[in-house]
């Protein structure tokens, strides 16, 4: 008989035949109680419905009077018609008519008449999150307008480059590791006359396993991270592995949007791999060729100088 | 036949190599192997990945490079073509809105799909699938960010299906138990009979995304 141990499958559904021997259903109790451990471990829920962020972000100045505003929620939020409220500081607050977009989380309103110079704070309201009583915690955005009104689309300039990794991480919601591939995509200059930090970034995978080249999937919206940074962008191994391609867009507060640009493409590698000197790397063929030319000499010369050792030579 | 193998000395003209020589040799070995490191498959494929085009990138640099060594040099008079770089498609192609939420872009040339809510299920929410042991019974539940589900965990079937479960194992009999009890039900059996074994059926409202 083999070890216990064996039988214990780390991923994958086990599917270990039908025999039902008390050997077999005893090993798998044995997990099932070490799962139940894990499960007990984490207490906190796996996904809530919380505000993540909003557009203008917190504290923002400058904002243009036209603009419009937004909270984005964790993916599980449902919206109920709690009230937004928005209160212009030291003058009233006002109920605002508000919309929520399951598809990306986001919950907008629409204010009319925000007065330059002027502090406001938004309300945004805890979410229910979807079929549970879970409710997400609520979040003020203070933010001050200035003398400016959005009327031009912004420009950015898409994405420049991408780099690539496989993460594995403990999923808080299944408890086991989770395999994805992260890509890190470095964005091009963005600007618009409502500000840049207020714009939302899109981004869309145009190439891929499962995707229609004809009409790339939307994966990603957040706010455009600071200049400099990259964004990551995660997905299963299944869906991103070979020719890759993503594209981005961003969009002011007045929903206006900029053009992506062409496509920045990667090709990924199923792993297990392995860092280190290949012909398909980085420098491509060329690298490689010289690589291989350069080792070839190295090794020749290495060789005539232990020729030259054994003759008893200087 | 046995090879011979002589070991005559012959008076070749070898240069000294010194030890600056191994090292700037070295040196250019350590360079040239770190611009032609990257990151592969443990199976490497030589054949270099084709572009969007569907040519293959270093093929194509190489027949320019040929095409441009054995081109004649143009004459200083030949008037350059005005090139105007393309146009880009999405320049004015404005948002399309989708009939659950949200709205198609201009992308990269082609307007996307619809957003949705998440790729594959909703963070945290748990469907019915089947084993082939013990209890025949488990639950999955979904990622936190939504793009998979974890393992089929074994759990004890609801009492209106602990005997389809006795008798029938994990059969279609007891998927169909799940959806008659108004479970969120993994298709093992297809019974939907739209050939995906691994989409969810039944009560899935808050499981599948919309």
């Amino acid at each position: 008989m083999h070890g216990s141990h064996v039988l214990v499958r780390p991923r994958g559904p086990a599917r270990i035949g039908r025999s039902r021997g008390p050997l077999r259903c005893g090993i798998v109790g044995v997990a099932l109680v070490v799962g139940a451990m894990a499960g007990k471990a984490r207490a906190d829920p796996c996904a809530s419905p919380n505000v993540i962020e909003t557009m203008p972000p917190d504290r923002a100045q400058g904002v243009p009077t036209n603009a419009q505003l937004f909270a984005r929620y964790g993916s599980v939020a449902q919206y109920m018609g709690e009230n937004v409220t928005l209160e212009h500081v030291g003058v009233d607050d006002q109920v605002v008519t508000a919309t929520f977009d399951d598809t990306e989380g986001v919950l907008r309103i629409a204010p009319s008449g925000l007065v330059a110079g002027e502090s406001y704070v938004t309300h945004w309201p805890g979410l229910h999150a979807l079929d549970t009583s879970m409710v997400g915690a609520s979040f003020d955005q203070h933010f001050e307008v200035g003398d400016v009104v959005d009327t031009a689309a912004p420009t950015f300039g898409g994405i420049e480059s991408i780099t690539w990794d496989v993460s594995r991480e403990r999923d808080s919601c299944t408890g086991s590791v989770d395999e994805r591939y992260v890509f890190d995509l470095t964005l091009g200059p963005a600007a618009d006359d409502g500000g840049r930090d207020s714009l939302a970034l899109l981004v869309f995978q145009t190439a891929g396993p499962d995707v229609d080249a004809m009409a790339p999937t939307p994966i990603l919206v957040q706010r455009v991270p600071p200049a400099g940074q990259t964004v990551r962008v995660s997905r299963t191994v299944a869906t991103t592995l070979g020719h890759v391609c993503f594209a981005a867009i961003v969009r002011d507060l007045t929903m206006k949007v900029s053009t992506s640009g062409p496509a920045a493409c990667v090709d990924t590698v199923t792993p297990p791999f392995f860092y280190g000197c290949a012909a398909s790397g980085t420098a491509g063929r060329a690298g490689w060729r010289a690589a291989s030319a350069a080792s070839a000499l190295l090794l020749g010369a290495l060789a005539l100088r232990a020729g030259r050792r054994r003759r008893g030579d200087p | 036949m046995r090879a011979r193998v002589s070991h005559r000395h012959r008076p070749t003209v070898v240069h000294s190599l010194h030890a600056p020589s191994l090292r700037l040799l070295g040196v250019l070995g350590f360079v040239a192997a770190v611009g032609g490191c990257g990151r592969s498959e443990l199976a490497v494929d030589d054949q270099a990945p084709p572009d969007e085009a569907g040519a293959v990138p270093d093929a194509a640099a190489d027949a320019e490079a040929e095409a441009e060594a054995a081109a004649p040099e143009a004459a200083p008079s030949v008037a350059v073509p005005d090139v105007q770089p393309p146009s880009d498609p999405c320049q004015d192609a404005a948002p399309i809105p989708c009939p659950g939420g949200g709205a198609r872009y201009c992308v990269a040339g082609h307007y996307s799909d619809c957003p949705t809510r998440c790729v594959a299920c909703v963070p945290g929410s748990v469907r019915v699938c089947m084993l082939s042991y013990c209890e025949y019974w488990g639950t999955q539940t979904c990622a936190a960010d939504g793009q998979s589900f974890g393992y089929c965990v074994e759990a004890a079937p609801p009492s209106e299906c602990r005997d389809v479960a006795r008798s029938s194992h994990d059969s279609s009999d007891l998927e169909q138990c799940c959806l008659d009890h108004g479970f969120c039900c993994r298709d093992d059996f297809d019974l939907n009979h739209n050939g995906n074994t691994t989409e969810q059926i039944g009560q899935c409202t808050g499981v599948t995304c919309s």
